[in-house]
């Protein structure tokens, strides 16, 4: 009798204990994600550096962790294509201990002017959740002048040298003398 | 005999001399120049400055610059051309031209030289464009290949087609208003939505097309940044038609008749 409420006792702990682990598993909510810096400023094309750094605050190691980052423009409700940003979407940075954190970079260039919100999420495969982290506002300035790409030189001078020869052509040609046709007065 | 062949070798040769005087000495050749350049500067200037707000148009930029330097360039070209023969018909001067002892032959090959110039000229004027804006990209030495390329066969095919129209053509205006219009018609497909010129269908016609198969050539090496070897098949049907539109040009230039002005 002791023997089988012995054995149940330990089959059903030993379930409590499956469920309590299998929940760990796939819940990142120990996860912290966090992006720095917290705002950042640059010009049209200019590459900057994002630090993503995964903190495992849970007692337990993580499953496999991929980091991915998005960027949005809040002004227009829209995502921008991420893509056009960087060329890395996503990076699988393996298992983070209990306790530990992982800090890994991301080159991202802008493509167009305006204010962007960015930001990055840790995913594992058969979590249940997700761990986002916190925003980063860029501002990026457009690169609007009156001499783009250097063209305005080329653009205005071009112009200016045919329209030049054309007019010395028509000076020259006024300038010729006309000769008089057979039986006309000159 | 080698005096006969030295006398009609260098017959194209004094034709083309004269008509080069009278393209580029006279107001004619200059002002289509000036034309084409404005046309170009305005154009470059306004797709440079879309460029300077999102990295990704610079490259679009560069092909659309290129294209319309290949387009509007082989239509200066053809004007001249399709003025060459009936041009010279409305004025009363072909009767004068046809009594020299240069060969028909040779006074057709001499015009479609002259003609060619304006090309060329075009091309000079659309180099450094072209090369400034296709230096933030780095497609600088592709751009200018395409240009002279691809640009010089659909020009050479579309000279050839201006005077070979120019020839049958009894007045001027009938010969230019045809050579716009096939000109027009050939750029067409270039224009087609990608879905209709992407099908199997759509494909062939845009490659058999020596206008639009240029102007293809150019998007795919200049924007979609696909590799020269991909790429050529789209100068077959350019020098195809350069090739078979010149000779019948040549041709045609022993049926060329007074019309109205004998």
């Amino acid at each position: 009798m002791t023997a089988r409420i012995a054995c149940l006792t330990a089959v059903v702990l030993a379930s409590t204990f499956g469920l309590t682990s299998a929940a760990a598993a796939e819940s990142l909510d120990d996860i912290n994600v966090a992006v720095d810096p917290a705002s950042q400023s640059v010009v049209l094309g200019e590459a900057f550096t994002l630090q993503v750094t995964v903190t495992n605050e849970g007692d337990e190691a993580t499953l496999p962790l991929v980091l991915h980052v998005d960027i949005t423009d809040p002004q227009k409700s829209t995502s921008v294509d991420p893509e056009d940003w960087t060329s890395t979407l996503s990076k699988a940075i393996g298992i983070v201990d209990s306790g530990s954190s992982l800090t890994v970079d991301w080159e991202l260039q802008p493509i167009s002017g305006g204010d962007f919100a960015v930001y990055a999420v840790a995913l594992a495969a058969g979590a249940e959740t997700l761990s986002p982290s916190n925003v980063l506002r860029v501002t990026v300035q457009d690169q609007r002048s009156l001499n783009p790409g250097g063209i305005l030189p080329v653009a205005i001078g071009a112009p200016i040298v045919v329209g030049g020869l054309l007019l010395v052509q028509m000076r020259l040609a006024r300038r010729s003398p006309r000769v008089p046709l057979a039986g006309t007065p000159g | 005999m080698t005096t006969k062949r030295s006398e009609s070798s260098a017959g194209w040769w004094v034709i083309a001399k004269q008509e080069l005087i009278d393209l580029w000495f006279s107001s004619k050749g200059l002002s289509v120049l000036l034309g084409f350049t404005l046309l170009l500067s305005a154009l470059s200037y306004l797709a440079s400055a879309d460029a300077g707000i999102n990295l990704l148009d610079a490259r679009e930029s560069v092909g659309v610059v290129v294209q319309v330097s290949i387009a509007l360039g082989t239509l200066a070209a053809l004007v001249v051309s399709a003025d060459a023969i009936s041009g010279e018909r409305e004025r009363g001067t072909l009767e004068a031209l046809l009594v020299t002892p240069v060969a028909r032959r040779n006074i057709v090959i001499g015009k479609l030289v002259a003609a060619t110039s304006m090309w060329v000229a075009a091309l000079v004027v659309a180099l450094p464009f072209v090369a400034v804006m296709a230096d933030g990209p780095g497609v600088a030495s592709e751009a200018v290949l395409v240009l002279v390329v691809g640009g010089g066969l659909v020009a050479a095919a579309l000279t050839a087609l201006g005077l070979a129209v120019s020839s049958v053509s009894m007045s001027n205006r009938t010969s230019l208003a045809a050579s716009v219009a096939i000109l027009l018609l050939l750029a067409a497909p270039s224009q087609l939505p990608s879905i209709a010129s992407n099908g199997t269908l759509g494909a062939v016609f845009v490659k058999a097309n020596p206008v639009s198969s240029g102007l293809k050539l150019a998007n795919n090496v200049l924007v979609r940044q696909q590799p020269w070897p991909d790429n050529w098949g789209f100068l077959i049907s350019p020098l195809l038609a350069a090739i078979v539109l010149t000779a019948i040009a040549i041709a045609l230039s022993d049926r060329l008749e007074l019309g109205g002005a004998r």
